[in-house]
Formats: C-alpha cells, structure tokens, sequence
C-alpha cells in the first residue's frame, strides 16, 4: 500500500510521518507513536478506551482514520499536562477511589478534561453526559463523577 | 482489511473543488465527512477519500424563522446551538441530543448522517416530519424535499461527484407543535423504532399533521392513513388510538435480527399514541408511560 505524508500535532509536538492511508488515528497512537496510553476496547466507537482530545473534542481514535487528522492537533493521556506530574483530573482519579483495573481511565479522563475545558463549572448531568461514551466495567460510575466533580469544585 | 485499495485522502478547501475530484471517475474517490460509517462499511474498492473537513459547510444560521445547516457540521454543535433548540418545538435539538454518545456526536456530520442512513438513523425521520429540503451541488445544482431524498437510498440517486451541502428547515409558526421519540434498550443503545410528529393544531383542532416512522425500515416512513385520521378533526383520545393502531398496522417493517416485527409494530403503536397525547391532548405523558 502506497503511504500517504501526514502532518499532525500531537501532545504540542509536530510530526510529519509517512503512513498507511488506512491506518486509524488510534492504530498511529499506539503502534506507530508508542502512545499505549489510549486504550482499545470495543474498535467500534461504543466504549470511549480509545478517547484523546482532537482540536479541543473528546473523540473515538477508533473511528477516526490517521489522514482525517492532517493538519490537526491530538492530545493524549500522556500529553494532559506536558509535565511529570498528574494533572488535577488524574490525581482526583486516584483520591475518589475512581480507578478499579484502569483501562477506561485514561479515556475517562480525556472526556472530563475536555468538559472542564470547555465548561470549567459543569454540573453533574453535565459530567454523567460528557462521560457517557465512556463504559467503565467496575467502578459504577460514582466515584469517577465525584472525582470530576471535585476538580471542577476546585474550579 | 478495511479501506484496502486506498491510495490517497484529499483535503480540498472549497465545495467545487471537493465536486471536481469527486466527478473524477478514474480517480474512485468518495467524500469521507466524519468518517464514522466507515467503521460499518469497509469499502473495499475506493482508491481515494475526499476529506469534506475544510469545506466551508460548518455552520447553524437563522434565516426566516427557519433553519440553515451546512452539511459538515457536527451533531454536537446542534446540540449546544441554542438557534436548534429553539427551533421547532426542540425537535431537531432532542434529536441531536440522543444520537450516539458525546463522543460519537462530536465526529458525525450531519451530511453523512443523511446520505447513508442506517436502520438505526435518527435525523432523518425528523428531517422529513419538518418537510426539510436538501440542498445537492454537482455539476449543476438542485434541491430536493426531504420526501424526495428519501425515496431511496441516497447514495443510489447521488450522481458521482454530488453532494449534499445544506439542510434548510423551513419557518416553524407558533401554532405548530412537534414531537420525536425512540426506544432503545439503554440509554446511548442503537434505536429499535423512533417517531416523529409535527402538527398544526388551532385550539383542539388538529388543522395538519405528519407522522413519520424510523427504524422499521431503512428509510423513514410517512404513514399517511394515520395522519388522515386526524386531519382537521377535533383531537381526541379515541382518534388518538386509532391513529396510533392504523400506524402500527400499516408500517412496512423489514427483518430486525434485534426485534420481531409484531415487537416493532407496539412499540410504534406505543410512540405514535404517547407523542400524540403529548402534543395533540395536552397530556403530560412521562416517557416510562409510553410503553
Ligand atoms: C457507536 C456509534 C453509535 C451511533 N449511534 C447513532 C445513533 O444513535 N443515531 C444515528 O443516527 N447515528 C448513529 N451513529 C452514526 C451512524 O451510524 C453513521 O455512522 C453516521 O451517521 C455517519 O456520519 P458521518 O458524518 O461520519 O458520515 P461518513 O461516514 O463520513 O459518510 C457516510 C456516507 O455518506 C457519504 N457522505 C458524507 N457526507 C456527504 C455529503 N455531504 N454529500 C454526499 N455524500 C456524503 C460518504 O461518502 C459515506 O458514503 C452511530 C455511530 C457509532 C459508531
Ligand atoms: S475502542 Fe474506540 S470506542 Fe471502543
Ligand atoms: S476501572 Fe475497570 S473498566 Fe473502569
């Protein structure tokens, strides 16, 4: 297969890589960029593992083919805060209890950060909405809205 | 392997440049505007995707007291538009609200929600309740009505190289009332059945009305005799049961590995009569009542 030039940003970082043209944003992420953070799950846009941030919405990489992204900016899990520590959301995570096995975590929290972004004062609907492409099979969910809830308190 | 003879994505900036590539037939190109069906269609012959993203058909205007929607915009922006949720009783905006999750509503588009419907579609069962119009740039220009495009796939009557580049909902007056329900087994589920109902009503006199059935079909369905039954007659809970039985018997239903057709029949009967005691007899009917 003929490869295609991709110009993406990518945590702040700019990338100029010669891909597959079928290749998916998340396929890119994970076995190209070695961004394991963002998790796979279902492949089908139904359970949110695979959420990152692409010019400021939560999206699926799952649905969403490299190419699409040309000229785009991404940000990841790894990328939240650009530094070594957590970011307010990941701590939160940590002190509500709101992490079982952690794999809809990093994804969890890419669609609450991209919530506080856009609304630093959500209320709880508004949290249970902007997470609810994202399945967590342990937790319940509570814990996980009390953590976002916590940091847009901090607000 | 999905996509696995492609070779190229373009990114054209301007709707005539988009048609040109598109009207290209050696090139095997095909417009990719979210991209989200992709995943349900692997398309396995296109050589080319024509990335609909930088065409400048991302926008929600006011006109008229009606509606104008570029084709590219996403579900989300109808949902935080307040112009959309204005409209129309809310019945685009409780649309929008309900398909997918937020995270799928921030990739689909509009456009590609109404070329390639799926069983479990929802826009277009509203856009023909609200006698929408489809604005369709190719080589030459045409617009269709909502009843037009859906007379068949989209896709089929699309001339290569054609796309759809607007929706435009017409004025909505005051006297008109209009509704739109799905069932689905949980929240963010694909729906098993939806209906929507735009009425005209001057007191308890229902002047006119159109009842359309998604989800039996592929395409949505007007269930004309239902809407007779109502037509310019005083509403009231016993033409709202007939109205409600004659859509549930006559809907084509297709084959539904989810339901059986007698299943999808109820629920139709159960949605066209619970929109209609909401928007027809006043009556406050919780959603839980319905079924
Ligand atoms: C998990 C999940 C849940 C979903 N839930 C729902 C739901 O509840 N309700 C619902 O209605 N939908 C739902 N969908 C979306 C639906 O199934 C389709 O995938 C979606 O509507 C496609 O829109 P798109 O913008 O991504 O179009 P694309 O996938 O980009 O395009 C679809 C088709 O239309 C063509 N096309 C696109 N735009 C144009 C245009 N402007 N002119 C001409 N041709 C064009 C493309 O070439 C393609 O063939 C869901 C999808 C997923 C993955
Ligand atoms: S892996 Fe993308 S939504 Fe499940
Ligand atoms: S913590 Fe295990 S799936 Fe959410």
């Amino acid at each position: 297969m003929k490869k295609i030039t991709l110009k993406i940003t990518i945590n702040g970082r700019k990338h100029t890589l010669r891909i597959d043209p079928n290749l998916r944003l998340l396929d890119l992420l994970r076995d190209e960029l070695r961004l394991t953070g963002t998790k796979e799950g279902c492949g089908i846009g139904e359970c949110g593992a695979c959420t990152v941030i692409l010019d400021g919405r939560a999206v699926n990489a799952c649905l969403i083919l490299a190419g699409q992204c040309n000229g785009r900016e991404v940000v990841t899990i790894e990328g939240l805060t650009g530094k070594d520590d957590l970011h307010p959301l990941q701590q939160a995570f940590i002190d509500h209890g709101a992490v079982q096995c952690g794999f809809c975590t990093p994804g969890m929290i890419m669609s609450a950060a991209a919530l506080l972004d856009q609304n630093p004062t959500p209320t709880e609907e508004d949290i249970r909405e902007a997470i609810s492409g994202n399945l967590c099979r342990c937790t319940g969910y509570t814990q996980i809205v009390e953590a976002i809830q916590a940091v847009a308190d901090d607000n | 392997m999905r996509l696995a003879k492609l070779q190229r994505v373009s990114y054209p900036e301007t709707v005539a440049e988009a048609i040109q590539i598109l009207s290209d037939k050696k090139r095997g190109a095909v417009a990719l505007s979210g991209g989200v069906s992709f995943v349900f269609s692997p398309l396995q012959s296109v050589e080319e995707l024509v990335s609909l993203s930088r065409l400048p058909l991302n926008y929600i205007k006011r006109k008229n007291g009606g509606l104008r929607i570029g084709a590219t915009t996403p579900i989300a922006d109808l949902v935080t538009s307040r112009a959309v949720k204005n409209y129309g009783d809310g019945i685009l905006w409780e649309t929008a609200h309900r398909i997918g999750s937020t995270l799928n509503r921030n990739l689909i588009t509009v456009g590609g929600n109404l070329v390639q419907p799926f069983i479990w579609s929802d826009l277009s069962t509203v856009v023909l309740a609200l006698r929408a119009g489809i604005k369709i740039q190719g080589k030459k220009s045409r617009d269709l009505s909502a009843e037009e495009f859906f007379t068949r796939l989209p896709r089929q009557f699309l001339k290569r190289g054609e796309l759809v580049t607007e929706i435009v909902f017409p004025p909505f007056p005051k006297n008109y009332r209009a509704a739109y329900e799905k069932f689905t087994l949980t929240e963010n589920d694909f729906a098993l059945l939806k209906v929507a109902v735009v009425l005209a009503r001057s007191g308890r006199v229902c002047r006119d009305v159109i009842i359309v059935v998604g989800g039996a079909t592929i395409l949505p369905q007007r269930v004309l005799s239902a809407e007779e039954i109502l037509r310019k007659k005083i509403g009231s809970q016993i033409l709202v049961n007939e109205a409600s039985e004659v859509a549930a018997e006559e809907i084509k239903v297709s084959r539904d590995i989810r339901c059986s057709e007698e299943y999808k029949r109820d629920l139709c009967r159960a949605l066209v009569r619970g929109i209609l005691e909401r928007i027809l007899l006043d009556q406050k009917v919780p959603e839980w009542k319905l079924f």
